[in-house]
């Protein structure tokens, strides 16, 4: 892939692009939901850490990006903004949430995704795909002008979806 | 009041400096072999902005990276990493056998990553305690095979919670002899960068 | 009768790296552990004439667990091995009773004089 195509995405991080932009990421506990319109071939990236968005402490706003439950209505809405979609046009992949560091008491990864589930359900987007759990990293492009996802859980063969 | 001539940032810096010293030393002991400090930074930065820069990495093969808790009055996360094929070197090294004995990242390798987080964070620690007085123990360290993002995605991943701007000390060390690169990270915990600061402030009060 | 040694020790490199030492020396290591309640079953199940412990370990600390070790035989000979500059877990460990100390990085003449000395045998 040429490298001028790449975006990056980071920890707490949305990006959207249209083709033949790649938004590529690493993931581990944190879950990416990909969120693309193949009428238009565009789409965004949200990477998350944590389910719910933390109160507002000494009167810091949370970064909405950090949190599946305002950084995916916040992905949807910055793509309608900026490209002028009407969500039904949308469709949803979700990656990621694995037990990395094999944690007992709580497993982040599995909340990120089941919030993911559930945030995408009432906004009514469908789940067309998703690969998520393990204990091993992944490693996603998210290519625009095809609407696929290559991913590769580490030391497995990478998978389209 | 500020203390005449006392900047905050240098306080940051001195302990930036004394660690990746002192992490030069043990990791040239324990190699037995000279680890050059090829690069030493102290910088804050956007948490998201990094990790998406260690995302595009050309190394983003495996790596095998130990992340390692340490608590007290000034906590921190550490990480130590390198590439997947520098690790099997540093295990040779450290058990004194011939380079190229080990072939796979086998719980020997992995726990070499491991030993080496454990006595680098000490050393820094250890820095801490000498230097500023200030109390510092690492917890058992959490070894993680796997691709660089991922391992230092789930390094941040507490502190990127908590802030989105952090300091983060960042230094490479080289073996020459080997041409071989491994990394270290020091990210201090929200409020840490305050007690360090504050324990300096009161200690260049009297110089 | 070669002197019985049990390692406890979470880094399996470490652990191999002492095995190696005292096999090469004459001792005979009887068994490992990789956390603190591990070398407790252990000691109890092997009755070993010497312990090496990390001290810094997941489950149980290697200071908990010689005081635990301890509690079980008063005279047990426990040798404390933690990381350089960890004075504070170092001085811990002797007021709760470790009989000696190695600091990591090792070197071998350090592990066997720690050893020769709890056997009194310099």
């Amino acid at each position: 892939m040429p490298i001028e195509n790449k975006v990056l995405v980071g920890v707490g991080d949305i990006k959207i692009d249209k083709a033949p932009a790649v938004l590529s990421t690493f993931l581990g506990s944190c879950v990416a939901v990909c969120l693309y319109s193949p009428s238009r071939k565009v789409g965004g990236m949200v990477h998350y850490l944590l389910p719910k968005a933390k109160e507002m402490q000494e009167g810091k706003i949370p970064k909405k990006e950090k949190y599946a439950d305002t950084g995916i209505p916040e992905l949807l809405r910055r793509l309608k903004n900026v490209f002028n979609i009407e969500k039904d046009d949308f469709v949803a992949k979700i990656f990621g949430g694995a037990n990395v560091l094999r944690m007992v008491n709580r497993r982040v990864g599995e909340e990120n995704v089941a919030a993911a589930r559930a945030i995408l359900r009432e906004l009514k987007i469908v789940v067309v795909s998703a690969s998520t759990g393990g204990e091993k990293g992944y490693k996603l492009d998210f290519n625009l002008a095809t609407g696929k996802v290559s991913c590769q859980i580490f030391n497995e063969e990478i998978k389209e979806y | 009041m500020q203390t005449p001539g006392f900047r905050p940032e240098k306080a940051v810096e001195l302990i930036a400096q004394l660690s990746i010293d002192r992490a030069s030393q043990l990791l040239s002991k324990l190699v037995k072999t000279g680890a050059r400090i090829s690069l030493e930074k102290a910088y804050v930065t956007d948490l998201s902005e990094t990790t998406a820069r260690i995302n595009g990495e050309e190394v983003q093969g495996e790596v095998i990276g130990a992340i390692i808790d340490v608590t007290g009055d000034a906590p921190f996360k550490f990480l130590f990493y390198a590439e997947a094929s520098s690790c099997l070197l540093l295990t040779d090294l450290i058990l004194q056998r011939k380079v190229g004995t080990a072939k796979e990242c086998d719980i020997y390798v992995q726990s070499s990553v491991q030993e080496i987080g454990n006595i680098l964070a000490s050393g820094v620690c250890g820095v801490f305690a000498a230097d500023f007085d200030i109390r510092m123990r690492p917890t058992p360290p959490k070894v993680v095979h796997d691709f660089l993002g991922t391992v230092f995605q789930e390094f941040v991943m507490e502190t990127a919670a908590e802030t989105d701007q952090v300091l983060i000390i960042e230094s490479r060390f080289h073996l020459d002899r080997y041409n071989l690169s491994c990394n270290m990270f020091i990210l201090p915990l929200p409020g840490t960068e305050e007690v360090i600061n504050n324990i300096c402030k009161t200690k260049f009060k009297g110089e | 009768m070669a002197h019985r040694i049990l390692i406890v020790d979470d880094a399996p490199i470490i652990r191999l790296m002492l095995k190696d030492i005292l096999t090469v020396n004459g001792y005979s290591v009887i068994g490992e552990g990789n956390d603190g309640n591990e070398g407790i079953e252990k000691f109890k199940e092997l009755s070993p004439d010497l312990v090496t412990m990390d001290i810094t370990m997941p489950e149980k600390d290697g200071i908990r667990a010689l005081q635990d070790i301890l509690a079980i035989d008063q005279n047990a000979k426990v040798i404390v091995i933690t990381a350089i500059d960890q004075r504070d877990s170092l001085m811990e460990a002797i007021r709760a009773g470790a009989t000696d100390y190695i600091i990591k990085p090792f070197e071998t003449d350090r592990v066997l004089s720690a050893v020769r000395r709890a056997f009194g045998e310099e």
